[in-house]
Order: structure tokens, then C-alpha cells, then sequence
């Protein structure tokens, strides 16, 4: 739904008031958006407005539309739309700002493998997948290199659903507090490797969301293609998404990457963080040969969900939680 | 009255209430009570069409992903974890962890014609407080001599800089007292594929020299800067054709392994190793200077240019010098698949090195094109390339440069055949080519395979 700022407000406030405040605005809602202010939705917090120089743009603003439909006399906008280059160098610095807020962290992290044994692209049904792996761990971080995951659950199942004596499976997480993964087709060593593309903006609420897609160059780069969802308020990485559908990295072991999707949250309505990472993966046959050779005979689609939730950020973990001994026992 | 109408009569109420020159808060007044008596059709609309919130938004799309991902896979079953957090975490799996292990280990194998077939075990115990020990031996079955190295290295410190873009910064130790099986021009050599083809064929000339010492290194580390300083106490010797056996029989004509100089050190070593990136370029430089003859500096340079979104030009370029009197095992050689691939191993070496190599890649899976049957996960690439470069060695020692002369140079140029398997590193290739001389002493048509990457000279 695309609506601007300040109207949804003045409609909070009262139906009446909120088209009397259109009407002494002279019915601009457009402009009341304030999408192209650079002082304004555009720029993260503490930049300083004017780093651009304003260009007139012509106001059809595509994002937001009239609220009345009627006519109305086309407004010049004075205020410039920022520039692809602009956004992918804000969000590398609003990723950057963001990891330095975080000092601690505690979550639940949520784990999952599914097989599908009837490609879903192939007209296998939807979600009729055979749970193959469960495991739940709580796991405490903090700067600069502690970690401490307590594991839960870990259960896997056979490919009739029954449970097995042993998992197999040993996951670990380092210290790292950052999210910089999310933020790879960003990173300045490989935007020259990458072409981007503004596909939409998004209003929502007080934020306007970009949707840049991005696609490698050379289809001989090893890099996925994808779309981010970027809000530019704070310049972060809102939903990522990116597959390798017509070629494979690896293509001993995958066939394709149907789709990996990552969502993200807001926790405190300060840190975004990670909650979901989903993928589907189209396994290659030397891969499935070798788990038949060891009786682990695994299914030629895979989703693997991994879901971060119960978040405490800057809770101050205790060091104590990270001490050796305690591990030991 | 239907929406459409009502909310044409709201617009008109409202047009007709902004244009009444009346006091603002009158005029506010009058139209809140206008868009009431006219039911505000029009309001309601919109409220009804309030844009959710930002969260709303983000859930309308997960509701998307749950949806297409199905409910099995996004569903998690949480049961009992609440309790089992509250009581410290699972017993039964705290258990399984603490009796996991430091202590890890893998093996060791190889074949080269100057050790015949080694067997042997790797050892490695490692906790973050303790730094990490290893030990490796190996035996080979056709020098009957063992191989061996024994190592500690540990974080000594350790930085994160703020923002978390960039790596630690590191301060590492490293010990090791080893006896090792090295090879000659190791930035050209190619362990596996020698290995594979001297076991295969018995004619790889890959050629290897043992080294045997101790050694103390201090590395600070940034990002891709390495800067190491430490001191080595060791002996070079040669080893010498030890066996002409070969997977199917006996072969004859293994060629003789290149004897090493012999040397006993004991020095101070500096080294530097770094890597630069800018766009698609990027920019090596490896130095290792200690004693005055056995100093080594070796530069390169990488530049991929995308012709067309299914067309790579890939060009790289290669510096070498090292100390005039320096070892023979220390020099530079021209020869490898990875340099003058009509050239083998060994040949063409000198204490300077001048390298140049440009491969024009097509990114189409060329037996999908030429509709031959095939796996799908064998995926080839078409390419054409062209090498060429010297190595030279004269003067006195005093220092000057001299220039490669023109019969210095040599080429090759070919076509080759690039695939991508994924292992054991993303980055990984393996490349068939083959390879025509250009020139005169450029060696002979030569097929060769080699595991390497894009940037095979930077890697």
C-alpha cells in the first residue's frame, strides 16, 4: 500500500483534519511524502542534508500516487532523487552502523532441513516435504570474540519420518556479531562485479523501501542473482533474496539454488537482526550418489530453514556465561 | 449511493469547504462536519486502505515465503525447549559435546617420483587459549626416508575494528621444526595434478628438494597484509630420481629430478605477502628477503574485463626477481601449465621472470550447445589463450639490470576447456588446454591439466 508520511498521520489524528491539512497544503500530497528531501526520509540519521546537490526533478513520483483522484496541475520537485551509487554506498555505511550497535546478543536459533522427494518445480506438491533434521540452540555472543551455544534439540529423522539414534550434525557459531553476508552485493570490493537496478520504491508508512535487484556481470562470476529491499531511513538491509537458477557455483554438489531468502527484524525498534534465512536447494546426482554409498540416501530437493528468534540485544550477557569450565561440564 | 458516488460528493464537499474564505480553524470545523454528514466515504476508503506499518509490511512477505516454502519447512517445533533452557540446556547433547575432542586427524598421502608413494598421519590439538599444536609424518615407500613437521602457532593478539567490516587484525606465532618435501618455483607448481600425473604416466617433471630445520616467525596480519619476521636455522639437499614406477608398469623414461644446491643457513627472514583489489583488478606482491643470496620478490597483476555478459577476457601479468647467486631451487621457471604450457616443468628458468597471460573465456556450457549428451553437472567452458614471458640469469652479481634478450622469450598459445566443480574451493578450476609453441625453443604441443583459479598468478 503506498501512501505518504504525513497523510497517514493526519488520518490517525482524524478522517476531516487530515484532508483539511491536504486542502491548506494545497492538495500536494506528493511532496508531503518528503521522498526526495534529502534532510528528510532519504538520508540516514546524523548526515548532513545538502551533501547532494538539488537537481529539479519532475515530481511524477511513482511511488505515491494522489490520494484524490482528480486532476492536478504537475509540481516540480526541487529535490533530488538519490542516485544508485549513492544508496549502495549509504547502505554499506548503514550495515557498518548498524554491527557497531550491537555489543551482545542472545537468541534462540532454530533449524530445520526438509526433503522433498517430488521436485516442487516439477510439480511436486507444495510443502509436502519429510522433516530430515531438527535442532534448537540458544546461543549468547559478544564483542570482540565470545560465544557460548547451548544446544537444546538435535534430532534427525530417517526418510520415513522416524526418529534416529544420532544426528551427525554439529553446528557451531562463531562470535561474529556482524551481518555482513547480507550485505555482499554491497560490498564495495564486488560492486564492480555486480549490475544493479532500481526495480521499485515502496512507501510504506514513514519509510520508503527500495527494491534494488542485482545480477553479475559475467555469468562467469561465481556470484548469485537478487533483489534487496533496502528502507531508507537507516539504509538497512530489509529482506534479501538470490538464487542461482541458470547455473550452479558448484554444480558437483548443487544443481541449482531455486531461492535463499533472508527477512529481517526489528528488535527494540533499534537493531535489526537476521530472523529468518530459507532455501531450497536442487542437489546435484554425484552428491545423492555419494549419500547412497553411505546409506544416507538424502532427497534431490532440500529446504533448509534456519530461524533467529527471542532476541536480547545489549542485555549484557555476563562474561561468566562465556567461562571454560563451564563448558567442560 | 454507491462508493464511487459517495466519494465524489465527499471531494466536492471538501473543494467547496478549502475554497470558502474562512478562518482556518472554521475552515477545519467545517469540513470535519461536512465529511461526517456525507458519510466520508471517501475517508473511509482510505481508512480502510491505511498503508500497514512497516512490520505488517515485512510480514506480508514472509506470509509469501512461508507460503511458498510450505508449512513443514517454516513450521519449528519448539516443544519442551523453553523447559529445557530454563534447567541450563539438554543433558543428553552436553554430554555428546564434552566428549568431543580437540583433537583432530587426517591423513596424509602423495606420489612423486623422487618419493615414490608416502603414507602418513596428520595430528592437530587445538584450543583458543592454548593455540593450536600440529604433527605431521609421512613415509616414502620408495626413498625410504619419512617427512615430517612439528608446529605451534598462537594468537598472540588480536583487534576488531570498529564496524566489524573489516577482518582482526592479528599478531600470530608460529614455531615448526620440519623435514619437507618442497618443489622448485612453488607460484608455478601444481602438487595434485604432478602427483596424479607421475602416478598416471611416470613423466611429470615437477621437481622437489628437501628442506630441513627450524624455524620462529612472528606475522602481523591485515585484512590480506601479511608482514612476518623471524629467524630460520635449516639445510637444503637434494633428492634424486627414486622411482620410475608407475600405476600400469614400468616407465622408463621418468625424467631425472632438477638436484637442489645443497646449503646449510641460518638467518634472519623477513617476509611480506599482500593483495590489493580495485574493481576488477587486482595487485599481488610476495617478498621473502633474509640472507643475501637467497632474497625473493615476485609481483602480479590481474584484470578481469567482461566483453559481453557471456564473454570473459581475463589478463594477468607476472614479476619476478631473486638473488643472482641465489639456489637453483629459488629461481623462477617458465615452464607449467600455469606460465609457457608447451614448456614442462623446470624448464626455461632464471633469476628474473617476466610473464604475461590472456585467456578469452565463453561463459555457454558448450556440450549443452553442441547437444552431446552429458551429466549436467559437468559444465565446460570454450577458451582461448596465449602466454608468453622469459626468464633470464646473467651478470656478475653486482646488482644491474639487464634486459631479457629475444631469444629469452617464448609463447604458446591454445585452446582450453574450463570447468567449475565447486571443490574444494568455490574458487577452484580445472582447466584442460592445449597448448602450440610459438617461437623458436617454446617446447612442444603439449595437452596438460591444472587445478587453479581465474587469477591463477595471485592465488
Amino acid at each position: 500500500m503506498v501512501v505518504s508520511t504525513r497523510t497517514e498521520r493526519s488520518f490517525r489524528w482524524g478522517a476531516g483534519v487530515g484532508l483539511v491539512v491536504l486542502c491548506l497544503l494545497g492538495a500536494r500530497p506528493a511532496p508531503a511524502a518528503s521522498a526526495t528531501d534529502p534532510a528528510g526520509a532519504h538520508l540516514p540519521p546524523g548526515s548532513e542534508p545538502g551533501l547532494v546537490a538539488p537537481r529539479p526533478t519532475l515530481a511524477a513520483e511513482d511511488t505515491i500516487p494522489p490520494l484524490v483522484n482528480e486532476p492536478y496541475p504537475e509540481l516540480i520537485i526541487n529535490a533530488p532523487r538519490l542516485r544508485l551509487e549513492e544508496i549502495l554506498g549509504l547502505v554499506a555505511q548503514g550495515e557498518a552502523r548498524r554491527d557497531s550497535l550491537v555489543n551482545d546478543a542472545a537468541f534462540t536459533a532454530l533449524m530445520r532441513l526438509t526433503g522433498h522427494s517430488k521436485d516442487p518445480a516439477k510439480g511436486g506438491e507444495q510443502g509436502k516435504g519429510q522433516v530430515y533434521w531438527d535442532a534448537v540452540s540458544r546461543v549468547y555472543k559478544k564483542r570482540p570474540d565470545k560465544v557460548r551455544t547451548i544446544r537444546l534439540k538435535d534430532q534427525a529423522y530417517d526418510e520415513d519420518g522416524k526418529p534416529k539414534a544420532d544426528a551427525n550434525v554439529n553446528v557451531d557459531f562463531d562470535a561474529d556479531l556482524s551481518e555482513q553476508f547480507i550485505a555482499f552485493a554491497f560490498d564495495p570490493s564486488l560492486r564492480s562485479h555486480y549490475a544493479y537496478e532500481i526495480e521499485e520504491r515502496i512507501s510504506v508508512s514513514d519509510h520508503i523501501v527500495y527494491r534494488i535487484g542485482f545480477e553479475p556481470k559475467s555469468v562467469l562470476e561465481l556470484l548469485p542473482s537478487g533483489r534487496v529491499w533496502i528502507d531508507t531511513n537507516d539504509f538497512v538491509i530489509l529482506r534479501e533474496e538470490f538464487w542461482y537458477r541458470d547455473r550452479s557455483p558448484a554444480p558437483v554438489f548443487l544443481e541449482r539454488l531455486d531461492s535463499c531468502i533472508i527477512e529481517r527484524e526489528q528488535i527494540d525498534r533499534r537493531y535489526w537482526v537476521v530472523s529468518r534465512v530459507l532455501a531450497r536447494v536442487t542437489l546435484a546426482d554425484p552428491l545423492r550418489w555419494a549419500s547412497k554409498l553411505a546409506r544416507e540416501p538424502i532427497p534431490k530437493v532440500v529446504d533448509f530453514a534456519f530461524q533467529q528468534s527471542d532476541w536480547i540485544i545489549n542485555g549484557g550477557v555476563p562474561d561468566s556465561l562465556f567461562a571454560p569450565s563451564k563448558e567442560k561440564k | 449511493m454507491s462508493a464511487g458516488d459517495g466519494s465524489r460528493r465527499a471531494r466536492r464537499l471538501v473543494r467547496l469547504a478549502a475554497m470558502a474564505r474562512l478562518a482556518p480553524l472554521a475552515r477545519i470545523s467545517l469540513v470535519a462536519l461536512l465529511m461526517s454528514l456525507a458519510g466520508s466515504s471517501q475517508a473511509q476508503v482510505q481508512v480502510q486502505a491505511r498503508p500497514d506499518p512497516l512490520r505488517d509490511f515485512l510480514r506480508g512477505m514472509a506470509d509469501s515465503t512461508n507460503v511458498y516454502f510450505g508449512e513443514v519447512s517454516t513450521a519449528f517445533d519448539t516443544t519442551g525447549v523453553d523447559s529445557l533452557l530454563r534447567a541450563g540446556g539438554n543433558p543428553d547433547l552436553e554430554k555428546d559435546r564434552s566428549l568431543e575432542s580437540p583433537l583432530r586427524f587426517s591423513p596424509v598421502r602423495g606420489f612423486h617420483r623422487a618419493e615414490g608413494h608416502s603414507l602418513g598421519l596428520k595430528a592437530s590439538y587445538g584450543r583458543a587459549a592454548l593455540g593450536r599444536l600440529t604433527a605431521q609424518g609421512s613415509y616414502g615407500f620408495a626413498n625410504r626416508e619419512g617427512r615430517y613437521r612439528f608446529g605451534y602457532t598462537r594468537n598472540l593478539w588480536s583487534r576488531v575494528p570498529e564496524g566489524a567490516l573489516e577482518d582482526p587484525s592479528r599478531l600470530i606465532l608460529d614455531l615448526a621444526y620440519a623435514r619437507e618435501t618442497l618443489p622448485f618455483a612453488p607460484e608455478h607448481a601444481q602438487g595434485l595434478v604432478s602427483s596424479t600425473a607421475a602416478l598416471l604416466r611416470g613423466r611429470d617433471r615437477q621437481s622437489v628438494y628437501e628442506s630441513r630445520g627450524a624455524e620462529a616467525r612472528l606475522t602481523y596480519q591485515r585484512g590480506a597484509l601479511r608482514l612476518a619476521a623471524g629467524y630460520r636455522d635449516a639445510k637444503d639437499s637434494a633428492m634424486p630420481l627414486a622411482t620410475r614406477k608407475i600405476l600400469l608398469g614400468v616407465n622408463r623414461t621418468a625424467p631425472e629430478v632438477i638436484a637442489a644446491r645443497g646449503q646449510n643457513y641460518r638467518e634472519g627472514l623477513a617476509a611480506i605477502r599482500t593483495r590489493l583489489f580495485a574493481g576488477r583488478a587486482r595487485v599481488g606482491l610476495d617478498g621473502r628477503f633474509s640472507h643475501r643470496e637467497r632474497w625473493r620478490v615476485r609481483g602480479a597483476f590481474a584484470q578481469r574485463v567482461t566483453l559481453r555478459s557471456a564473454l570473459d577476457a581475463h589478463l594477468q601479468f607476472e614479476g619476478g626477481l631473486s638473488a643472482r647467486l641465489g639456489p637453483v631451487q629459488d629461481r623462477f621457471e617458465l615452464g607449467g601449465p600455469l606460465a609457457v604450457p608447451s614448456l614442462g616443468f623446470g624448464d626455461a628458468a632464471g633469476d628474473r621472470l617476466l610473464l604475461g597471460k590472456a585467456e578469452l573465456v565463453s561463459g555457454i556450457d558448450l556440450l549443452r550447445t553442441l547437444r552431446l549428451p552429458h551429466p549436467s553437472f559437468v559444465v565446460l567452458h570454450p577458451g582461448i589463450f596465449a602466454h608468453g614471458g622469459a626468464t633470464w640469469s646473467r651478470g656478475d652479481g653486482s646488482g644491474e639490470w639487464n634486459a631479457p634478450v629475444s631469444s629469452d622469450w617464448r609463447g604458446a598459445a591454445g585452446l582450453s576447456l574450463v570447468h567449475v566443480p565447486g571443490f574444494p574451493t568455490p574458487a577452484t578450476l580445472v582447466r584442460l588446454q592445449v597448448a602450440r609453441p610459438i617461437g623458436r625453443e617454446s617446447g612442444v604441443t603439449r595437452f596438460s591439466a591444472a587445478f587453479s583459479r581465474w587469477f591463477d598468478l595471485l592465488d
